[in-house]
Formats: C-alpha cells, structure tokens, sequence
C-alpha cells in the first residue's frame, strides 16, 4: 500500500509542469564555457564555518527533515550529525567502522576509497530510510550502496544492532582498480536514486568503461528504490537502456537504420548518462530540477556538465574521447578530434592543460560539484570548488551563453558539497590527499563551511581566509 | 644560476658571480618568511618533540640554508621530496598538477628564495599545497627539501 501511494506521488511528480529552458547544452567548442568569465551582478561569496573537527569530511548531506541537522560524512566511515546551532554531537549517527566483529566494513586503504556520500529517502521523515555508498573492505574495495532505517526512539543515532537489524543492499559494484570510484549518491526530484559511478580508476581508462554500455563504471545511474525489501532496487521503466538488451525476434527488414541503433546488446538498463571519468560530485537544481554533473578529469582538463530536467538520459559525455571539449590524450590546444556525445557547459584547465606542457594558472585539478545557488543575486549558479586551488567558481548561463566565473580563492582543499533545508551550497574541505596521507583518522581535520553572499556573513563568524584574485 | 638570486634587479649582476649568503642581505631574505596567500609575515613554531637543529636556527636569523651543497642533506630532501612532492610537481620539478618549481616563471615569486619557499613548505598556499607542518613534517627535513629542490633548477 505504501508502495502505491508512493508510485502515485512520484507518477505525479514525474508529470509535473514543464519548465523552460533557456539554457543550451554547447555544440561547438568555443560555446564551453571557461575561466575568465562573468556573471553580472554576481554578489562577492564568503564561506562561513559552521563547525569542526571531522575527520577526511567528504560528503554532507541536509537531513531535510525540518530539524535543520547536517549530517557530514567521514571517509573512514562515519556520519557525524551537526545541529541546527552548529553543534556536532559526540556519538556518530551512523558507523560502519564497528558493526562487523571482522573489524570496518570500509575498505580505506587509499585516499579515494571509503564512505563517500549519504542521501535520505524523499519520505526520510515517515520511513526513516537512508542510503549510503561506500567502499567495502570485505568486498575487496566494492562499492556497496546500502539502505539503513532509523529508529524513530533515537533519531541521532543509528545504532549496530539497529543498523544489523535493518540493513539492505541494494548494489554490489566490484571495483577493478582502487581509484575512480564516484561516490556521490541522491535523490532526484524524480523521486529516483541517482548514482555517479566513477570508471572503475586506474588512468587513461584501460577497460573502456565510460563508452561500454555493458558496465555500471562510467556512468550516472538512476534507480527506484521503492521496491519489496527482498528485491534490492528496480529499474525505472523510462531508463534510457531500460529495455535495450531484452529479449525479442530479430527483424532484419522494414527497421530503419535508427531503429536498429536501439539495439544496445548487453546493455546495463541502471544508467542513465554514460562517457563519465569520475562523477564524484553532482547535484539537482531545486527549483528546476536541472542536473549538474561535476566529472573529475584527467590530467589536464575539469568538466562540468548540464542537463536539463526534460533530458530522457542516454547522454554520453565524452570520455574517454575527450576531456571537456578537447581530445583524450589532450596533446595541445590546436588538436583536431571528434566531439563525441554532449559538450559540458564549462571547463577549466590543470597547471599543465595540454600535454605539450602549456602552462595555465586558473583552474585547478579536481572538480568538486558543491551545489546549486539560487540566493544572493545568484539564479540556478552551480557552485564548483576545486579540490587543489582551493578556487570556487560559479557555472552559469547568462544571456546567450554559459559563464564560468570565479568567485574566490581560498586555501581549502574542497572535497564535497551540497545544499542545505534553506537553499545554502554547503561545503566541505579535508587534509586528504594523495602523498603524506596519515590515513582517514589521522590526517588534519577538516570543516563544513555556508557558502553566503559576504554582506551576509554573521556577525562574530569564522570566514575562509579567501582573495578574489 | 639559482633563481633565489635572480629575484632583485639590483643585485642580478652580482648574483651571477657570488654565492646567495653574500649578495643578498639578510633582511631581504627575512622578508620573504611571509604567508604566500595574503603576503602576511609568518611565526613557525616547532611540533611537539620537534627540536630546531643549527640549520634551522641559522636559517631563521640568517635566511641562509646551510644544507645547499650538503651532498648528505641533499639525498636526504631527494627521497623527503620523491615521497611528499613528486607526485604534484614532478620528478624533475617541471609541474603536473602542482606548479614548477624551478625556472624563472615560479607561481610565487617569494619560491625563488629559499625562505619564501620554506614559507610556502610551512604554511601551505592554496587547495592541495596544504602546510606541510600541519602534517607533521619537521622544518630541518624542509630545509633539506628545498636544498635538493635548487638542485634540480638547471
């Protein structure tokens, strides 16, 4: 019965008004945006601390449920709760580190690897149901995504019997190599869980993964968790593979040559968008129910890509082909290659941009999604903080064209955002990284930041020490 | 040439001939113990169980690292520098998904001296160029990176 009142909601929600788009997915190169635009009337951006002292903080996630709580989540596995007052209480709400008497069900070992993302059901606040995606250790690394219920005697805390008594795997994505994992897991307007799906790592994409349809890596999924809690999850019927691979009688004659590129044997009916390196971070515009992607790249160039809530998914983004709008490998500038799929709304450039060693010094190397801004002066501005220049910009259609526009730099290594009950980007920064890390407990800790307009800022508030230039 | 020289047009003609302690005085190196973010001076302060050896002390008053041209030293900050640096800047320096760290077109101006690339070492900079303090390495084990970082400006 909750089943059926649940479809109809999301059938509803599914079928609500169109919006219109003014925005336009760029079809030639020169559309994309890039470092070194602007946003008119864009207010100055100060990020104020909201609180301390996580451990590797990478995701957070608003509880939505009109308690105003944050719940931020620790790589080693834990999800810390931080109250409406900015208090962070004691006990975990969630700890997957100790339930197992094996020892951590999170596989950590490198930095990439741990609990990475929670998301709360639409209905959180009446079935108390939260998800989490994370790397196993006894699954040798495997991304698990796995739903909890809370008990509504202690809603702060999601005890190990409780968590035992309640657990439910929906995914087991075995992972070939231990970087390129994804990580961020929520919910669409659609009611639907989306998942980004990193290629499964090493470099250069050595199994194809962003461009084969018969893989899970790569991709964006989106699946319907409303199922039976003896069927892990089902695939939405409007999936754009939903029925690629079934079964049916061969007709060599009277098909167009359209209609027979629908046959996509082997497909994997879960996705929903494809030709993805690392999709860490993506989120949903509020108001519109638009999507951002932010896929971490390669060596030399960050993407962000835009879809618009009236997309039927099935977009293919490039990789390994190119990276934002040039090629794979990205030799220099001049290079000559096929565009294949969809170009993202922006991209901006590592210190080395090209492989013939062309210097730039206004971007970064890791683009982290924090979320979409529709306060301040801004309208449906996704926020990107990057994980190695500490810059935030903002990636926004103005007029005719996408902008992508830096805001500020700070000195934070951002690592995930998102956007709180009151339409605040929030983020999140940690002391993570690739050398010199002392392990998920042990590196420096890290904070969760509002990211406000700077004639907002609280008075007495701690702000990110930040230069505009 | 070593680019800590370089810096000062004044003393460029000078630095071609004659080691960094001579041609460029002290207090010119000690303002570059400075914040690379804002410019704002710098105070370093040792880590529990950390003790300032003689270079240290020296380097603070002086500006002058004595463990250029200390073969010893400098295998030390090469195997300090493949663990904690490489995989950014680079086995040769030249920059990957961190800036160079040799030639002339440094990102910080103050990383051509050596108290302004220990400040940068110390304090961190911007995103992923996080204190090297905060992380726990000891400041004798910075001196001695940077001295193997010059030798790779060719």
């Amino acid at each position: 019965m909750r089943r059926m009142a649940l479809a109809v909601f999301l059938t509803a929600a599914c079928l609500g008004a169109p919006v219109a788009h003014a925005q336009q997915i760029p079809t030639n190169p020169a559309d994309v945006a890039q470092p070194g635009g602007s946003i008119p009337g864009a207010p100055k951006l100060a990020l104020v601390k909201l609180a301390d002292g996580f451990r590797d903080p990478v995701g957070v996630t608003a509880f939505n449920d009109g308690s105003g709580r944050i719940a931020v989540v620790e790589r080693v596995g834990r999800v810390r709760i931080v109250t409406k007052d900015g208090k962070v209480l004691p006990d975990p709400f969630l700890d997957l580190t100790n339930f197992n008497p094996l020892g951590s069900d999170v596989q950590t070992g490198f930095v990439e690897q741990g609990l990475w993302s929670i998301a709360f059901h639409p209905k959180f606040k009446q079935n108390g149901y939260v998800f989490v995606h994370y790397a196993s250790l006894p699954f040798n690394g495997a991304s698990i995504i796995a739903r909890f219920t809370v008990d509504p005697q202690s809603p702060d805390r999601i005890t190990k019997e409780q968590l035992l008594k309640s657990v439910k795997v929906l995914m087991n994505i075995p992972q070939p190599y231990y970087n390129h994992y994804g990580g961020m897991i929520a919910f669409g307007p659609d009611g639907k869980l989306y998942i980004g799906k990193g290629d499964g790592g090493w470099e250069g994409d050595p199994l194809d993964a962003g461009q084969r349809l018969d893989v899970l890596w790569g991709k964006l999924l989106r699946i319907d968790v409303d199922t039976p809690d003896d069927r892990p999850y089902a695939v939405p019927s409007d999936n754009p593979f939903a029925k690629a691979d079934q079964a049916q009688l061969m007709s060599l004659f009277g098909i167009t040559e359209q209609g027979f590129t629908k046959n996509k044997i082997g497909s994997r009916p879960e996705i929903w968008a494809y030709g993805l390196r690392n999709p860490y971070m993506f989120h949903f515009d509020q108001k519109s129910g638009d999507l951002f992607i932010a896929d971490v790249g390669q060596n030399h160039w960050e993407e962000i890509n835009y879809q618009p809530a009236s997309s039927h998914g099935g977009e293919n983004y490039g990789w390994k082909f190119n990276q934002g709008s040039y090629c794979h490998p990205a030799n220099s500038a001049d290079q000559k290659c096929p565009i294949v799929g969809v170009l993202p709304a922006a991209e901006y450039p590592h210190e080395t941009a090209f492989e013939d060693g062309t210097k730039r010094n206004d971007g970064g190397c890791s683009a982290q999604g924090l979320g979409v801004a529709n306060y301040g002066g801004l309208t449906k501005t996704y926020l990107v903080g990057d994980w190695c220049s500490g810059r935030l910009f903002g990636v926004a259609w103005v007029g005719n064209k996408w902008q992508l526009h830096q805001f500020l730099q700070t000195q934070l290594q951002f690592t995930a955002g998102n956007v709180d009950a009151d339409g605040y980007v929030l983020a999140v920064n940690c002391y993570c990284f690739y050398t010199a890390d002392k392990g998920p407990t042990a590196n420096p800790v890290g904070a969760l930041w509002r990211v406000v307009p700077a004639d907002s800022v609280p008075a007495g508030a701690e702000v990110a020490k930040a230069k505009t230039n | 040439m070593r680019p800590g020289l370089v810096r000062r047009a004044a003393l460029v003609v000078a630095a071609l001939v004659l080691p960094i302690g001579i041609c460029v005085k002290a207090e010119d190196l000690l303002s570059d113990f400075k914040d690379p973010f804002d410019g704002s001076p710098l105070k370093f302060s040792p880590q529990p169980g950390e003790t300032e050896t003689p270079a240290v002390k020296k380097f603070k008053t002086t500006g002058v690292n004595d463990y250029r041209g200390n073969a010893d030293a400098i295998a030390a900050g090469k195997a300090l520098y493949q663990e904690n640096c490489a995989a950014c800047h680079g086995e040769d320096g030249k920059g990957r998904i961190g800036p160079t760290l040799v030639g002339n077109e440094l990102r910080y101006e103050q990383a051509k001296s050596d108290p302004g690339m220990f400040s940068i070492v110390y304090a961190g900079a911007s995103g992923a160029m996080q204190s090297f303090a905060r992380r726990g390495m000891h400041q004798d084990d910075m001196l001695k990176i940077i001295a193997y970082v010059r030798t790779l400006d060719k």
